[in-house]
């Protein structure tokens, strides 16, 4: 029988193996096989592209204006050059006065508290249930921060905060806790009733709502808000909306309790473009170019 | 077998395939032909065993390095495995099944590279399908894809039908030495 050498003999299962571990490791512990990429590419690439010109020779590339001679292709440049500024301009306007207009309404919900409101983006990657926010380390940002969007909608809280970046996880992950709630039984506000709403982990919250024993004529009902009333969250958050019912479920096992599901007023509160990060406030001369 | 040559075929091989992905795609950018498996294929045809299996890991890890997942947060990641993996297992089933084959057939190379191309494809939808189940910042859909590497695997039958001419003309220079027993026919040195 002929005897191979053992790195011969191993070459296969140790290069499975390796491939295996490959495919399952975290991408952060991968980043390095992108060099390798990088230069399979430059290998690739002198074949693919005589290739690719070939091709583009026979099938020409469709342009957006095949007919159109040089001149009318500059003009049509410049002014689709100057339509873009413009829509630029005016989604900046836009978006400036929302913003102004949402630090307004955030201040004017807790006037005797004082809190500085940090407008930040989301940064597109989502880490799991969580969002990563691009803020690290300022003055009060800590585990626990409240995180609204547009001004009042409560978003969740600050789970984790590093040099760069910070972690936020909603109030409908799965992996958030409980929070107590009231919802708003008439549009003044006057009646209420106390509800324990559980994340489901589809985007929203159910829980059960106690009928009122005193009055029987406000009842809960669909689309009716629902707004934080825990104690376990700072007092400058109590009040923000959480949502609205999105529909009642009957409870056979307590009648007496309704089931209520209900979503909050941004769909996706994952997908988010910018949130706002409620930080408790700072003397008059450390406040700077954040509200 | 000649590797300077195999090397030389995969090189042409994959500035083929992308090259015309653009222009061979059916409608969407997702349904192309695989020019590589009809090559893995050919191979795996007529290689000895080794040399067949390592053929297959080389293309696969460079499909991989050339085919970057695009991340939630808008950027991409090579992941190296899944691609070498399914093809390793498509390879096993042609060595598995090529005694009983009629090799000089072009619907041979086509019918054993859809079927290997829906393989691979198997193990490299299971592979990300299992790496999505925990926190993975991938951007992935399991039953899109499966729909998607379907289809392709069926066009990969059209290049697959093209290149084995090719290929069975180009048969002499790979400098196949193995002597494959064959069950309905004579056997091939």
């Amino acid at each position: 029988m002929q005897h191979q050498p053992l790195i011969v003999r191993w070459s296969m299962p140790a290069t499975i193996l390796v491939l295996l571990v490959l495919s399952f490791a975290p991408l952060h512990l991968t980043k390095w096989t992108n060099w390798f990429a990088a230069q399979i590419n430059v290998v690739i690439m002198p074949v693919a592209h005589p290739i690719g010109l070939a091709v583009d020779m026979i099938i020409p590339p469709a342009g957006s204006m095949p007919h159109a001679s040089a001149r009318e292709r500059t003009i049509a440049n410049e002014l689709n050059r100057v339509r873009t500024e413009l829509l630029q301009t005016r989604d900046e306007n836009r978006r400036l006065s929302e913003l102004i207009d949402q630090f307004s309404r955030g201040e004017a919900i807790t006037p005797n508290l004082k809190v500085r409101q940090v407008h930040r983006p989301r940064l597109s990657s989502l880490v799991g249930e969580h969002l990563l926010i691009r803020t690290g380390k300022i003055e009060g940002l800590v585990q626990g921060t409240v995180v609204v969007v547009d001004a009042v909608q409560l978003l969740g809280k600050v789970s984790r905060v590093d040099g760069k970046t910070s972690t936020v996880l909603p109030i409908t992950a799965k992996s958030a806790q409980p929070i107590l709630a009231t919802v708003l039984l008439n549009e003044s506000g006057s009646q209420q009733a106390k509800c324990l709403l559980t994340p489901v982990g589809d985007g929203t919250l159910r829980g059960e709502v106690a009928r009122s024993a005193t009055n029987d004529q406000w009842q809960v009902a669909v689309g009716q808000e629902v707004r934080l009333l825990d104690n376990q969250w700072p007092a400058h958050a109590k009040m923000l909306v959480i949502g609205t019912i999105e529909r009642i479920e009957r409870n056979d096992a307590q009648p007496l309790r309704q089931r209520i599901i209900v979503r909050p007023t941004v769909p996706d509160l994952r997908r988010v473009p910018e949130v706002i990060l409620r930080l408790p406030a700072l003397d008059s001369d450390q406040t700077g170019g954040d509200r | 077998m000649n590797w300077f040559v195999f090397a030389f075929a995969a090189w042409i091989v994959f500035g083929l395939e992308l090259a015309l992905l653009p222009i061979l795609d059916a409608g969407s950018g997702s349904v192309h032909p695989s020019m590589i498996i009809p090559l893995m294929a050919f191979v795996a045809l007529y290689a000895p065993r080794k040399q067949a299996l390592w053929s297959a890991i080389i293309l696969g890890v460079v499909l991989d390095l050339v085919s970057p997942m695009a991340r939630a947060d808008g950027g991409s990641i090579v992941i190296v495995g899944p691609h070498a993996l399914g093809f390793l297992l498509g390879c096993h089933f042609i060595l598995a099944i090529r005694s009983s084959l009629i090799r000089r057939n072009p619907l041979t190379m086509v019918v054993i590279s859809i079927m290997t191309s829906f393989i691979a494809s198997i193990v490299v939808i299971a592979i990300f399908t299992i790496r999505d189940l925990g926190t993975n910042p991938l951007i992935w859909d399991a039953s899109d894809q499966l729909i998607q590497s379907a289809l392709s695997s069926l066009y990969t039958g059209i290049s697959a039908l093209l290149l084995s001419f090719l290929f069975f003309a180009l048969a002499p220079t790979f400098g196949f030495h193995s002597s494959v027993p064959t069950r309905f026919a004579r056997t091939i040195k």
